[in-house]
């Protein structure tokens, strides 16, 4: 096992990198390895993807956090403030997204798709293992740019 | 010359190279995309969230980082170890620039970046070693590189919408993978395709629990199951993943190529 050979070998005097490396990969994991179980951690990788993890630099280290397709993930998009998540409703625009459900009206190489001639409201919704997280923003557009205001988080758990 | 770059030894240097190779191909894969994206549509609509402080807002930022690993294509023209170290520098400092930023940091090339860009930092401050023990750890720490990543995203689809498939199901339905997954989906009704995706995620899941046990599976293992596998997801996403897996595929063939 490579690791267990490293480990066999590894002079913390002499190889300090690779003592810190271990340190730091094993800090990592470790948080990983309790998001299954713990209510906290789920809270702060869903509100990571939802960006409202504040403050800023706690979001910027949670970046650093390997979660590549966590979760189920969608937007919702409503002109009304009220909706249902109801996929199977045809008036009900929704998306399921891989992760960071935010990026379906940024990330694109034309934006225009996310211009409406009036404010548009944003859900973003995401589901782990029985707890829900729902991020409520307000699109807004102008000529010159969209913006995005936050609005409103709700938290919901099955258990 | 300075003696810190002089005589590196060959195996560090092939593996350094064929890792920044492998890490440049990632990177600038989507480059048509991130072309129009950061050049032309960031600048001419941008978009406003004040989530993110200004520094991270701003298009001439993106721009820079994005391209500013151009330069680490120095270490092909001289292998000199600072050469290789300052390369190492810009890699990871661009990918954790363009993290946090506001228009990228949803783009999992920039975070799988930043964790190999980190590997190859330290590796360039031990190149000029190749005793045994270097390569053990070398090979080690880039296993846990992997697989770290991996339980990232094994951890992540640890739920019952991932296990029965409606999540990945959802997600090919309803996104645009381009021609194969426009003919896939063609080609099969959506029960099938619905049905097909129960077994492929269980497999997606698996496969990923497999790979985050890198660190303590055999070498040959991870290479010949492992990136195969990696590929493999392409089938069922884009061709684009592999701006996120290039670097690491490079860093599992570039510790192989360690031997005296």
């Amino acid at each position: 096992m490579p690791l267990v050979e490293s480990l066999k070998r590894l002079n913390p005097d002499k190889d300090r990198g690779v003592f810190v490396f271990y340190v730091f990969i094993a800090a990592i994991a470790a948080f990983l390895c309790c998001l299954p179980f713990s209510t906290s951690i789920q809270r702060i990788m869903m509100s990571k993807f939802h960006l409202t993890l504040n403050p800023f630099s706690r979001w910027a280290a949670a970046q650093c956090v390997p979660s590549m397709y966590n979760f189920k993930n969608e937007v919702f998009w409503s002109f009304q403030p009220q909706i249902s998540f109801n996929r199977a409703d045809p008036m009900t625009p929704h998306l399921a997204v891989n992760h960071y459900p935010m990026r379906m009206i940024f990330f694109t190489g034309d934006r225009r798709g996310a211009v409406f001639h009036e404010p548009l409201y944003i859900y973003l919704r995401s589901t782990y293992r029985g707890r829900e997280l729902v991020t409520s923003y307000l699109l807004t557009s102008t000529p010159q740019r969209l913006y995005v205001q936050f609005l409103n988080i709700h938290e919901r758990s099955e258990r | 010359m300075n003696d810190l770059n002089d005589n590196l030894p060959r195996p560090t240097v092939r593996c350094a190279r064929i890792l920044v190779a492998f890490w440049l191909a990632g990177w600038f894969l989507k480059g048509e995309f991130f072309r129009l994206y950061l050049f032309q549509t960031i600048v001419g609509y941008p978009f406003v969230m004040d989530f993110f402080p200004e520094f991270f807002r701003s298009a001439q930022v993106a721009q820079c980082f994005y391209l500013l690993p151009l330069f680490v294509l120095t270490v092909f023209i001289r292998p000199y170890r600072t050469y290789f170290f300052l390369a190492a520098v810009i890699m990871t400092v661009s990918s954790f620039v363009l993290l946090l930023h506001q228009d990228t940091h949803n783009d999992a090339t920039f975070l799988t970046s930043f964790w190999v860009g980190l590997w190859l930092i330290w590796f360039s401050t031990q190149m000029h070693r190749d005793d045994d023990d270097f390569f053990v750890h070398a090979r080690s720490l880039a296993l846990c590189v992997v697989g770290l990543n991996f339980l990232g995203g094994f951890v992540g689809k640890l739920t019952p919408e991932f296990w029965n498939g409606k999540a990945l199901a959802d997600i090919f339905m309803e996104q645009n993978y381009g021609v194969i997954g426009s003919r896939i989906r063609a080609a099969f009704s959506e029960h099938d395709l619905r049905t097909y995706f129960q077994w492929i995620s269980k497999a997606v899941v698996v496969g990923e629990g497999m790979l985050a046990l890198s660190p303590i599976l055999p070498y040959r293992l991870v290479v010949w199951v492992g990136i195969p596998f990696m590929a493999g997801i392409s089938l069922f996403t884009t061709w684009r993943i592999f701006s996120v897996l290039f670097c690491l595929i490079g860093l599992l063939i570039a510790v192989g190529r360690l031997k005296k």
